[in-house]
């Protein structure tokens, strides 16, 4: 949260935008990262979350407009 | 793409237990004990594609523009701010809470259930303060974290939770204890409270608004000059930092091996950087705190972490001694304030801290689900507690089965089945306390016989 703090004062170990990480650590020509908007992984990934031992109630029926 | 500024909102919690963590510093699963072997931090990409998949890997290297946390970016830049603070050991929630209030996991990496619901039986800050005569509180939304603990689940020690609704009355009362620790709430419930824990997929402005009321609180408050607020965080998180964390002369709290790491790790090595911002009249602006003076350090290669809280409760208030051989270990906090060079408190520390950006702004779009959705696995190891603290339950099946009976579905609803759990146990513990205090009064003439 704090690494961009950098900018505002220089003295700080933080980010320049320069750090980065490959796809395959053991692999340099691999991607640094996978440009995907996260706006669709959002919504695949609430998907994922973990449920207690009931499952949740089914959504209310749409309505029509 | 490198590391980029658009931290946002995100869904779901990145990897953060001990063989991710091992992952995301050296690239690779390895034996994390090794001090031979060099942290490159670049396995933070390959192991949000083992957890969550490829597509949600760049959000993993999205850090937050200052200006869209606008509360702890202007109070790390006009008191203290450390870029040299570490999480205690490379691992996740509990062990690192467990770490801050007791220097010790008792060997465990995991947000294990079963100890949860039991209660972990080392010697916490809790009862070490207690027995120093030293007075705490702890202020909480649905239950606070201290009850991880056997030696806080008795009635006594009940005495000192207090709802975070009580904390603004408290300090403009000028009522707190010598000691006081803030557990954020831990679930969005309905029409009643935003999460304020930052948690994913949490919002993290509602984060913000609780720093902002409690500094605003206590800078308008006559205790003003004579308290310190330190903010830090449990863990990284999974997020990416560019620091490798120091492993050398880290010592094992207590010899105990980890019982459920799925690697081989002896406690003997950091986690992640997080930030430590330090609050106070007696710290000057713009303060970084990077390296201790030698004369804090206990030992040459010790490091300001988690373990530095209990490290710290044991320098400013005597208690009788140190927890295990971390906090012994660790430098406490104290230096910060008390070598500042500052001999009357500041008084240009500002009475009010910048707005909360609007809900609308780009970096927040994405706004959680208003607490319908189903628990996160951190959401519930809480009501696990919980049905620990009632007594509920003593293993994960009867948590499972009352979680059923109590239809406990979403974060909304278990939210508020911790509260009124909660309610009843600090009603029972205060009926207890009365009851004692009766007692009391009557055997006390016969004593004088």
């Amino acid at each position: 949260m704090l690494g961009w703090l950098k900018r505002n004062n220089s003295a700080i170990v933080g980010l320049d935008g320069t750090q980065f990480n490959y796809v395959d650590p053991s692999n340099p020509s691999s991607q640094r990262t996978l440009a995907v908007p996260w706006r669709m992984t959002r919504r695949m990934h609430s998907l994922k979350r973990t449920s207690l031992s009931t499952p949740p109630p089914p959504p209310p029926p749409a309505t029509q407009a | 793409m490198n590391v980029t500024d658009d931290g946002a909102y995100v869904d779901p919690d990145p990897g953060h237990g001990v063989p991710d963590t091992a992952q995301q510093l050296y690239g690779r699963t390895w034996n994390i004990n090794s001090t031979t072997t060099v942290e490159t931090m670049s396995g933070f990409i390959a192991n949000a594609v083992n957890n969550t998949g490829a597509s949600w890997a760049p959000d993993i290297m999205k850090c937050f523009a200052p200006q869209n946390v606008p509360i702890i970016t202007t109070l790390a830049m006009e008191f203290a701010v450390s870029d040299n603070f570490y999480a205690a050991i490379p691992g996740p929630t509990f062990p690192n809470r467990l770490m801050t209030q007791s220097a010790t996991t008792w060997g465990y990496g995991a947000n294990d259930v079963t100890q949860t619901i039991l209660g972990w039986p080392q010697e916490s800050i809790w009862s070490s303060l207690t027995n120093a005569s030293v007075s705490w509180r702890v202020y909480f939304e649905e239950a606070p974290t201290a009850l991880l603990f056997q030696d806080t689940r008795n009635a006594a020690a009940m005495g000192n939770f207090k709802w975070m609704s009580d904390f603004v009355s408290d300090v403009a009362a000028g009522d707190l204890p010598q000691f006081t620790y803030l557990d954020p709430s831990y679930f969005t419930i309905a029409g009643l409270i935003n999460a304020t824990d930052q948690h994913p997929s949490h919002d993290v402005l509602d984060g913000e608004r609780l720093m902002k009321t409690v500094y605003e609180s206590l800078r308008a408050s006559s205790m003003w000059n004579s308290t310190v607020l330190i903010i830090t965080y449990d863990e990284h998180g999974g997020f990416y930092d560019h620091v490798p964390p120091p492993n050398t002369g880290v010592p094992s709290p207590d010899g105990i091996p980890c019982r459920d790491c799925g690697i081989p790790f002896n406690f003997d090595r950091l986690g992640v950087r997080i930030p430590l911002v330090v609050v106070s009249p007696w710290v000057a602006k713009g303060t970084l705190v990077h390296n201790p003076p030698a004369s804090a350090k206990p030992t040459p290669t010790s490091q300001m972490e988690l373990s530095s809280i209990p490290a710290t409760l044991h320098q400013v208030y005597n208690t009788r001694s140190f927890l295990t051989a971390r906090d012994a270990w660790a430098v406490p906090l104290n230096w910060i304030w008390e070598e500042s060079g500052i001999v009357t408190p500041r008084t240009d520390c500002p009475a009010t801290l910048p707005p909360i950006p609007a809900d609308s702004s780009p970096a927040f779009v994405g706004k959680p689900l208003q607490g319908a959705a189903p628990l996160t696995h951190l959401q519930a190891d809480w009501v696990a507690m919980m049905h620990g603290v009632t007594g509920g339950a003593q293993s994960a099946a009867d948590v499972a089965a009352a979680n059923a009976q109590l239809r406990l579905t979403t974060e909304s609803a278990a939210g508020l089945w911790m509260r009124r759990a909660m309610g009843d146990k600090l009603a029972e513990a205060a009926a207890v306390r009365a009851a004692t205090a009766r007692k009391t009064v009557v055997t006390h003439p016969v004593e004088l016989e």
